[in-house]
C-alpha cells in the first residue's frame, strides 16, 4: 500500500494525464451513453489506436528535441519529402516495400542532418532553421513530384496491411502500425534511460554549460538528435502511406508538427528543457487521440470542434500545472517538517 | 573565423542553386493565333489536364495556325499572376485564359490588357463581383446541378432508401456548403428520395487524418449507414480508404466528387461504384474554339452562340459565363482508366 502510494506520488504527472483520458471517456459516456456500448466501443478504440502510431513515432523524436530546449517545425514536410521519394521509387522503378522503407528513412535522416548541422554547428536557432526547412522540404516535395500524388495502386502490395492486420489481444485487433510504434517507444525508453547518449540528451537540455564542462560534446549530441528525428520522419512517412493509402505532396504530413508538439507538451515534456519521459509522451498521444476520436464520435457540430479541441488541451495543461504545483508544495512542506523533526 | 567560412560556402552554394532555377525561354512567331493559358500554379496535374484540352483542339484545327503558351506562377498566390498577364500582353497575345487566384486582385491588370486589345477569359471559374473586368468565363459545369446530381447518384447506389451521411470539406467551404444546401432541398422536396435519411453532415477539413477519423466515427455512430457522399477530393479518398480497409464496400457505398487518378484504385476494386466531377480537358478544348471564333469577328455577348467542334454549340449566358457541361460527369469502371491517365 505504501509502495503503491509512493509509485503514484513519484509519477503524478503521468497519472494526471491518465485520469484526464478516463475523464474524457466518462464525459463522452454521459453525453452519449451509446458511445461506450459494446459494439461502438470497439470502433472508438480502433480509431484511437490508429490515430496514435504516426504521432507517437514523431513525438518520440520531438521529445528529445524539446528536452534539449529545441523545436522542430519541419517534421511534417520531412515526412512528405521522404514519403514522396519512396513513392516515386515505388511508382516508377518498382521498388519493393522494404527498399522504400530504407530509402524513406535515409532521406528523412539526411534532411534531419541538414537541420542538425545548421542548428548545432552554425548555431542558428532551431525555430528559424526548421521554419525555413519546413518550406524548403515541402517545396522540394512539390518539385520532385511535379505536384502529382502517388496513388494507392502505385504503392507496393501489402502497404496497407499494416493497418488492417495485426496482433489479436482478447478480441481487440492491435494493428501492426501500433505494434511498431510501441516497440519504437520501448527502444527510446531504453535509450534515454540506460545509454550514455540518452543521459547526455537530458544533461545538455538541463544545463548546457555544465554538460560541456563535464566533457559532453553538446554539438554532436544536438546533431545526432536532429538526425534521429529525421530518421523517425522516414518511418512515419511509410506509416502515413500505409494508413492513408496515398502520398500527396500537399496533404501528407500537413500540420503534423503542431499535433506532435501538442502531444509532447501535454505528455509533460518541459519546454524549459531537461524533463520528459517516454511514458508521458505515450500518454500525451493517447490523450490527443482520444480527444480527436471522441469529438467525432460524440458528434460535436463541425463549427464547434476546433474550439472544443483547443479548450480540452488548455484544460489538460491547466489541471496538470495545478496538480504539479500542489504536489511540489506538499513535498516542500514534508521537507520542512522533516528538518524540524531532526532538530 | 572557421564558422564564417562555412557560412560563406553554404551561401554561395545556395545562390548557385537559385540561379539554376531561373531559366526562362521566350519565343514568338508571326501570323498565328496566340493563346495564353495561365493556370493558378504550375505543376498542378489538374491544370495539366485542362491544358491537354487546348492541345487536342489545336491538333484538330491545325498545329501551324496556333501558338499555345502554357505558363504561370509556381505558387497559387493572388498577385503572382500579374506579371504573367502583363508579359502575355507585351507578347501580342490574341487571347488570355486564366484561372485567377483572386476574385479582385487582378482587376487592374485585366483592365490594362483589355485596353490594349487583348481579351481576358476566366477558365475553370469566374470572378464573382468582378465580372465587368473580363470578357467571358468558361465554367467547368453548372454548379447549381451538383447537389441534385450527387443525391441521384447516391440514391442509385443504395437503392433509393436508407441512411446516408455527408463528409464535407471545411465548415466554411462556400462551394460545398451551397451543394449541401441544394442536396437538402432536393431531399425534402423530391418524392423519389422520401425513404432516404440524411443522418449527419460531418467535416473532414480536407485533411486526410481528420477526414479518416470522421469517416470511422460515422461507421461507428450509425450501424445502419448505407452511404456517404463526400463532395471533396480529400474526403472521398479518405472515406473510400476506410471502407476498403474494413471490407465494408458492400454495406456502405461511398460517392461524391473526386479526381479520377486518385480514385482509380477504389473504382477498380469495387469500393466505389462511381463518382462525379466535371471534365477539365473540355474546358481547354472549348477555349481554343472560342479564341478562334473571336479572332474571326465573333463578339462575346450574352446570347451569342459559337460552335466548338465535337462538343457542339455553346451559348454565352446572361452573366457572361459559358458552361462546358450542364450536369457533372460520371466516372466509373467504364472510363476511369482513360481519365486517370489525364488527371
Amino acid at each position: 500500500m505504501k509502495e503503491a502510494r509512493r509509485f503514484v506520488t513519484q509519477n503524478v504527472k503521468e497519472f494526471v494525464t491518465l485520469a484526464f483520458i478516463l475523464l474524457i471517456y466518462l464525459v463522452a459516456g454521459v453525453l452519449r451513453p451509446e458511445v461506450l456500448s459494446g459494439g461502438r466501443m470497439a470502433g472508438v478504440v480502433n480509431s484511437v489506436l490508429l490515430w496514435t502510431p504516426l504521432n507517437l513515432t514523431m513525438a518520440l523524436g520531438m521529445m528529445m528535441v524539446v528536452i534539449m530546449r529545441g523545436i522542430d517545425l519541419s517534421i511534417g514536410s520531412n515526412v512528405a519529402l521522404s514519403a514522396m521519394v519512396a513513392g516515386i521509387l515505388f511508382r516508377d522503378h518498382g521498388a519493393s516495400l522494404w527498399q522504400g522503407i530504407v530509402v524513406a528513412v535515409a532521406v528523412g535522416a539526411a534532411c534531419g542532418m541538414i537541420n542538425g548541422f545548421l542548428i548545432a554547428y552554425l548555431r542558428i536557432p532551431p525555430i528559424i532553421v526548421t521554419l525555413g526547412t519546413m518550406n524548403a522540404y515541402r517545396g522540394l516535395t512539390f518539385i520532385i513530384s511535379q505536384g502529382k500524388q502517388v496513388t494507392g495502386y502505385e504503392l507496393p502490395p501489402g502497404t496497407t496491411d499494416f493497418v488492417a492486420e495485426g496482433v489479436r489481444l482478447g478480441g481487440v485487433l492491435i494493428p501492426w502500425l501500433v505494434v511498431i510504434s510501441l516497440l519504437l517507444a520501448l527502444v527510446f525508453y531504453l535509450i534515454l534511460k540506460y545509454t550514455h547518449f540518452g543521459r547526455e540528451v537530458y544533461a545538455v537540455g538541463s544545463n548546457r554549460e555544465a554538460a560541456y564542462l563535464r566533457g559532453i560534446n553538446c554539438k554532436k549530441t544536438e546533431f545526432l538528435v536532429f538526425t534521429i528525428v529525421g530518421a523517425l520522419c522516414g518511418i512515419t512517412a511509410m506509416m502515413s502511406a500505409s494508413r492513408f493509402g496515398y502520398i500527396n505532396p500537399s496533404n501528407t504530413g500537413k500540420g503534423l508538427e503542431f499535433v506532435v508538439i501538442s502531444a509532447t507538451i501535454i505528455g509533460g515534456v518541459s519546454v524549459n528543457g531537461g524533463k520528459g519521459t517516454v511514458v508521458g509522451v505515450l500518454l500525451g498521444c493517447l490523450l490527443l487521440g482520444t480527444v480527436n476520436t471522441m469529438i467525432a464520435n460524440v458528434g460535436i457540430p463541425g463549427t464547434v470542434q476546433l474550439f472544443t479541441y483547443g479548450l480540452i488541451i488548455v484544460t489538460a495543461l491547466l489541471v496538470d500545472r495545478i496538480v504539479l504545483s500542489l504536489d511540489s508544495k506538499r513535498r516542500m512542506a514534508q521537507q520542512v517538517a522533516g528538518k524540524e523533526a531532526l532538530r | 573565423m572557421k564558422r564564417n567560412r562555412i557560412l560563406a560556402i553554404a551561401l554561395a552554394a545556395l545562390m548557385l542553386v537559385t540561379c539554376c532555377g531561373l531559366v526562362a525561354t521566350v519565343s514568338a512567331e508571326e501570323g498565328k493565333i496566340k493563346i495564353y493559358f495561365i493556370p493558378k500554379n504550375l505543376g498542378n496535374p489538374y491544370f495539366e489536364a485542362l491544358s491537354s484540352g487546348f492541345k487536342d483542339a489545336i491538333a484538330e484545327l491545325g498545329e501551324d495556325k496556333y501558338e499555345y503558351i502554357f505558363t504561370g506562377p509556381a505558387t497559387a498566390e493572388a498577385t503572382s499572376q500579374i506579371e504573367y498577364v502583363e508579359a502575355a500582353v507585351q507578347n501580342d497575345a490574341d487571347a488570355i485564359f486564366i484561372a485567377a487566384n483572386s476574385n479582385d486582385a487582378l482587376n487592374g491588370t485585366f483592365d490594362d490588357a483589355r485596353d490594349a486589345g487583348v481579351p481576358i477569359y476566366l477558365i475553370n471559374q469566374d470572378i464573382p463581383g468582378s465580372e465587368s473586368h473580363r470578357d467571358a468565363a468558361i465554367m467547368p459545369v453548372d454548379f447549381s446541378t451538383i447537389g441534385k446530381a450527387q443525391i441521384k447518384l447516391m440514391a442509385e447506389q443504395i437503392g433509393y432508401e436508407g441512411e446516408f451521411a455527408i463528409l464535407s470539406a471545411t465548415t466554411d467551404a462556400p462551394d460545398q456548403n451551397t451543394w449541401i444546401e441544394l442536396m437538402k432541398e432536393v431531399l425534402a422536396n423530391d418524392e423519389a428520395y422520401s425513404k432516404m435519411t440524411l443522418v449527419e453532415v460531418v467535416y473532414g477539413d480536407d485533411q486526410p487524418e481528420k477526414s479518416t477519423i470522421e469517416m470511422e466515427a460515422l461507421i461507428t455512430k450509425y450501424p445502419n449507414l448505407k452511404g456517404v457522399i463526400a463532395p471533396t477530393t480529400v474526403g472521398i479518398a479518405a472515406a473510400c480508404k476506410v471502407v476498403q480497409t474494413r471490407g465494408l464496400a458492400e454495406k456502405i457505398r461511398v460517392t461524391g466528387l473526386g479526381l479520377p487518378s486518385e480514385m482509380k484504385e477504389f473504382v477498380m476494386d469495387g469500393t466505389c461504384l462511381g463518382f462525379q466531377l466535371w471534365n477539365p480537358p473540355y474546358e481547354g478544348y472549348l477555349a481554343v474554339y472560342l479564341a478562334t471564333a473571336v479572332k474571326g469577328g465573333f463578339k462575346t455577348e450574352p446570347g451569342a452562340t459559337f460552335s466548338a467542334g465535337k462538343l457542339g454549340e455553346y451559348t454565352i449566358l446572361e452573366n457572361g459565363q459559358i458552361l462546358s457541361l450542364v450536369d457533372p460527369m460520371l466516372y466509373d469502371i467504364t472510363n476511369i482508366e482513360e481519365y486517370a491517365a489525364l488527371f
